[in-house]
């Protein structure tokens, strides 16, 4: 399928936000169920999809439910039932659904979420920090971070297409940071429903469906009897996702003409660079302005964007940051008692790169939380004590970045 | 009331304008104008008044949403609670110092939606507190989605599924046992505050439900629409009967009407009970020899 579809219908461009991009891929997917419950900033979705459902653009059963729980609970079903579902929350309200969000995986529903990434409050903050969709990293959620409104349209179709594989069946969230992404607009282009038909095929649960006619159980008692097997479906199912990713993109490119790259993590300026800095999301924009900056000033520093945070590749990762004298983290979340203290990320990225061959010294910076900005001097700051780190002067582990002291 | 406390309060000034300090410059009023909340404020203020509370005798808890802005707009000691957790706090502080004149200020869709398992077990627990629910049938402070209480006077569609018709918090809260159950108008702050009052003054958990328009989100239920609508409750009307109550309740709906006024109100009469005996104390008394003696 690996071709540029001939087609009348041509790509369109609009002005529109990350939420509006996944309201518009919600309609591209001919989504079935939608349900939500208000919190920002997710609830900038909720009104585009209410738009399209009351436009009679997008035709779904579209329910603002009663709690964040119930919202995750519906759709669960609905697709346990076979239909394309589409949820999401934010912050606190993505952790009231918490016990929905622990079954979904373990049932194998592959519905796809939205979190606008936000702080957990108290003390109450609107801003992003990434801490809530990464409470469910360990879980069989697939979690993938992007970083402008192109890319969140485009990762929800492909988000769909990988969750609906029937060698895969897990739920994928796609983070999409608060305010920054969420509200920001930019020019996307959005692709014709022929192209998205020819990508995306309909979602079909096989023997898994729930109907009179195939009479099944889901989620029975199974005990120590069956369970450790069920986790290691899981985890089968998992690595096959990782696998089929790059497939996915692959595909996604000669449909769409879009080309990403390695699906896994966007890399800017790395070729000659002494030391990179790695993060997620939408910290790539005064990222990668400082680093144009400071590559005037001849410093060679590149920036790594990990994309899929689960699959996490780890070996690719880890053989791309023996390339370099010192990996600085910028973590926009924290992980209170970890090793070494630092955050969620810094910890992954240590632990893919302990059976590298090449291990660079990793720096870890907490920077960005409830929704500050990470500034184009943060991040000189953090490239000065990399390249130090990596002349030899050594530089503490962990170090949060514009806070007050 | 200790006569140290006491002393405290009478060397307090108790006026309307006590209830402002503290809290107006310096939390800018962040609603709507015309926000029927603003009604709320101004009779919660006249009640609080009228009873003579003073400000450090006084906790709001805020439920999350426009309404549970208001405690930042009154003098006295706030918390600011989860969504839909809100009365769950006030019962735990209710229940940590009985002192405390405990009033929950909530929204619709906080209380009968992600809140309504609190609202409904907090009937059945009835502590002395106090719930205002700032009724405007959305959530105003997202954008205005609609909540249980939304489309009221509307046609019910065949899209019910997706559009769930209102439900009545009167009814609810007489379903689940709620010793005081009120209803009032946002519009109308004077009688507002009449009805505050009595609720602070009930010896269980009171409720009053008061329409608060959403200027903003919701254009159907307007002051105006209300207006047109509420009605005081007759002079003559029996509080204590729960019979009385749910006919009248009735009534009110047979006539497309909403009443005001306290519909139910009937403190429990509750015997007095004791616990288990302490162990340092009366189990120290007790002969366990014998017990012993049976797993030797």
């Amino acid at each position: 399928m690996a071709q540029v579809i001939e087609s009348a219908q041509k790509e369109t461009e609009s002005l529109i936000s990350g939420s509006e991009a996944i309201a518009v891929a919600c309609k591209l997917a001919d989504v079935d169920v939608i349900t939500a419950y208000p919190i920002r900033p997710y609830d900038t979705v909720m009104q585009y999809v209410a738009k399209l459902v009351a436009n009679g653009e997008l035709d779904c059963e579209y329910i603002v439910a009663e709690s964040e729980h119930s919202q995750f609970e519906i759709v669960k079903h609905a697709s346990a039932a076979g239909a394309r579902v589409f949820c999401g929350s934010s912050g606190v309200g993505w952790m009231y659904a918490f016990e929905a969000l622990t079954v979904t995986p373990a049932l194998r529903i592959p519905m796809v979420a939205m979190v606008g990434n936000r702080a957990l409050d108290d003390p109450g903050a609107f801003g992003v920090e990434h801490n809530d969709a990464l409470a469910v990293r360990d879980l069989g959620w697939m979690l993938v971070w992007v970083d402008n409104a192109q890319e969140a349209l485009d990762t929800a179709l492909i988000a769909y297409r990988v969750a609906e594989d029937r060698k895969v069946f897990l739920p994928c969230a796609i983070g999409c940071d608060g305010a920054f992404l969420t509200h920001s607009q930019i020019l996307v282009k959005i692709p014709p429903q022929e192209w998205v038909s020819a990508f995306l095929p309909p979602y079909n649960r096989g023997d898994l469906l729930l109907h009179p006619d195939n009479p099944i159980t889901i989620a029975p008692q199974v005990n120590e009897d069956w369970l450790m097997e069920l986790r290691k479906q899981n985890d089968e199912a998992m690595k096959r996702a990782q696998k089929l990713i790059p497939q996915v993109y692959k595909e996604f490119t000669g449909i769409f003409n879009r080309n990403y790259g390695n699906p896994f993590f966007e890399e800017y300026q790395t070729e000659d660079a002494d030391v990179v800095l790695l993060g997620m999301g939408t910290m790539s924009m005064p990222v990668k302005v400082a680093i144009r900056q400071m590559r005037k000033e001849g410093k060679k520093v590149g920036f790594i964007r990990l994309r899929w945070f689960r699959p996490f590749p780890a070996e690719e990762l880890a053989e791309t940051l023996g390339r370099f004298k010192a990996v600085g983290v910028v973590d926009r979340d924290y992980s209170f008692g970890s090793p070494n203290f630092t955050g969620v990320l810094a910890t992954e990225i240590r632990a893919a790169l302990y059976p590298a061959a090449k291990r660079p010294p990793v720096l870890n910076f907490i920077c960005g939380l409830g929704g500050r900005e990470v500034t184009v001097p943060d991040v000189k700051r953090m490239s000065e004590m990399l390249l130090k780190q990596a002349s030899g002067e050594k530089q503490p582990i962990v170090t949060w970045v514009g806070i007050r002291e | 009331m200790s006569d140290a406390k006491a002393e405290v309060k009478s060397q307090q000034k108790i006026s309307a304008k006590a209830w402002d300090e503290n809290a107006v410059p310096r939390h800018r009023i962040q609603w709507c104008p015309g926000c029927g909340d603003f009604g709320v404020l101004a009779a919660l203020k006249m009640a609080l008044t009228k009873l003579e509370v003073t400000p450090h005798e006084l906790l709001m808890v805020g439920g999350i949403g426009c309404s549970g802005q208001i405690r930042n707009y009154l003098n006295g000691n706030a918390f600011h609670g989860t969504h839909g957790g809100a009365l769950a706090y006030a019962l735990g502080a209710k229940m940590a110092n009985p002192d405390l004149k405990v009033i929950t200020l909530a929204g619709d869709g906080d209380t009968f939606a992600i809140g309504v398992e609190n609202f409904v077990h907090v009937c059945r627990r009835d502590p002395e507190v106090m719930l205002i629910i700032m009724d405007n049938g959305v959530y105003g402070l997202t954008k205005g989605q609609h909540s249980p209480t939304y489309g009221r006077g509307m046609d019910i569609t065949e899209w019910s599924e997706e559009s769930p018709p209102p439900f009545s918090p009167l009814r609810l809260a007489m379903t689940a046992g709620c010793t005081f159950v009120a209803q009032s108008f946002s519009g109308d702050p004077k009688h507002s505050a009449e009805i505050y009052a009595e609720a602070m003054q009930h010896r269980g958990f009171a409720m009053v439900n008061d329409f608060s328009p959403c200027v903003t989100y919701n254009k159907f239920n307007t002051y105006d629409w209300y207006k047109e609508r509420v009605e005081e409750i007759p002079a003559g009307h029996n509080t204590s009967d729960l019979n009385a109550a749910w006919e009248l309740l009735n009534d009110f709906d047979r006539r497309e009407k909403l009443p005001l006024g306290v519909v139910y109100r009937n403190p429990r009469r509750k015997k007095a009970a004791k616990r288990l005996p302490i162990w340092t104390e009366d189990l120290q008394k007790a002969n366990v020899a014998p017990l012993f003696q049976m797993f030797r």
